[in-house]
């Protein structure tokens, strides 16, 4: 009976180290699936005929504001929310425009980010946010990150809780 | 019958652990649901501030009607409001859009209102279709002046449903997941003065 009892343990024990052997060769699997494809190695080519460059097309820029828009943005903010009067705020709000490629700009509100991922509030536009701090005096949220048209205009705008 | 025995005990102990993974997975992050608590309270917040502004009555009409506008996003279609008196027991029901109009119509030479101790009555709870439903409590007070002369005074308190959802929506060709605050109907629960 013991030894019948021993050789169940002993089973046991070898199906959870053969259960902790699969999980770690599962997590080298996908640490080899993560690691790049090494690069296949060229032939030597014969030297092509030299070609006129083709003139790079005009692309979005996603980055981080600059400081000075990133400040100027915020200070338009601090201002709209604070203005003494409507006139003074419609003010701030024409020229804050001025800085986006058109009035409809999306803009992106993050309320909560971890573990890479991020919650947002309900997408708006940039004219319906200028109007928002300025009907609710609300100035709660910080530039987190710009997107540029060709001519440097801000296309989109994301948003973070200060 | 031990190694029976055993083998079954291998058996729940694997089922433990794998839903126990399961679940760590699934549950809710505290911290998000207080983010979206926090988001869903701010919107009242704003409700509050736009039916001030509506009222106002140096409020320019376009500046009134974009205000509206913005107002009625925040309810879902066909909210009610609901509007008390001291003058009378009964509270009268409107879609949102119609006591705007009669806020800014109100006959009165100056308008003020504020509203204030804003907080959940019941927090924000989540349904299993995924929605968060909790209802917030407001106090409003309300006063109407002709020339110098207070016309009209009372303090009501309002009750407001409240949903949440996740949605998504395309923005510059991603999808971006949000968390959509829907106001539902505005029910009086007390009026004093």
């Amino acid at each position: 009976m013991l030894i019948q009892m021993n050789k169940s343990i002993k089973s046991l024990a070898l199906f959870m180290v053969l259960v902790l052997v699969l999980a770690s060769c599962k997590s080298k699997k996908a640490l080899v699936d993560a690691q790049p494809e090494p690069e296949p190695m060229e032939e030597p080519a014969p030297t092509p005929e030299p070609e006129p460059e083709p003139e790079p097309e005009p692309r979005d820029v996603r980055s981080a504001p600059e400081a000075t828009l990133d400040t100027r943005l915020n200070n338009y903010f601090a201002a709209i929310a604070s203005a003494s009067s409507n006139d003074v705020a419609n003010r701030n709000i024409r020229e804050a425009l001025g800085l986006f490629s058109n009035g409809t700009a999306p803009v992106l509100i993050i309320i909560y980010a971890a573990n890479g991922t991020e919650d947002y509030d309900e997408p708006t536009d940039i004219t319906k946010y200028l109007n928002y701090i300025k009907d609710t005096g609300n100035n709660v949220h910080r530039v987190k990150e710009v997107v540029r048209d060709p001519s440097g205009k801000i296309k989109e705008l994301v948003l973070v809780k200060k | 019958m031990n190694r029976r025995y055993i083998q079954l005990l291998a058996i729940a102990f694997i089922a433990v652990f794998t839903s126990t993974a399961v679940m760590a997975q699934n549950a809710v992050d505290p911290n998000r649901e207080k983010a979206i608590d926090s988001l869903a309270l701010e919107k009242v917040k704003d409700l509050g501030k736009y039916i001030k502004i509506i009222g106002n009555k140096s409020t320019p009409y376009n500046e009134a009607t974009r205000v509206m506008d913005r107002a009625e996003e925040l309810f879902a279609p066909g909210s009610e409001m609901g509007v008390s008196s001291l003058a009378k027991e009964e509270i009268e029901y409107y879609k949102v859009r119609e006591y705007f109009r009669r806020l800014m119509a109100l006959n009165y030479d100056k308008v003020t209102i504020e509203w204030y101790d804003v907080h959940y009555i019941s927090d924000l709870e989540r349904q299993p279709d995924g929605r968060y439903v909790g209802v917030v409590t407001i106090y409003q007070k309300f006063e109407g002046t002709n020339g110098d002369k207070l016309a009209y005074k009372d303090t009501t308190k309002k009750d407001i449903t409240i949903y949440v959802e996740k949605k998504e929506t395309q923005i510059a060709g991603r999808t971006i997941e949000f968390w959509d605050v829907i106001l539902g109907d505005i029910r009086v629960s007390e009026t004093s003065i």
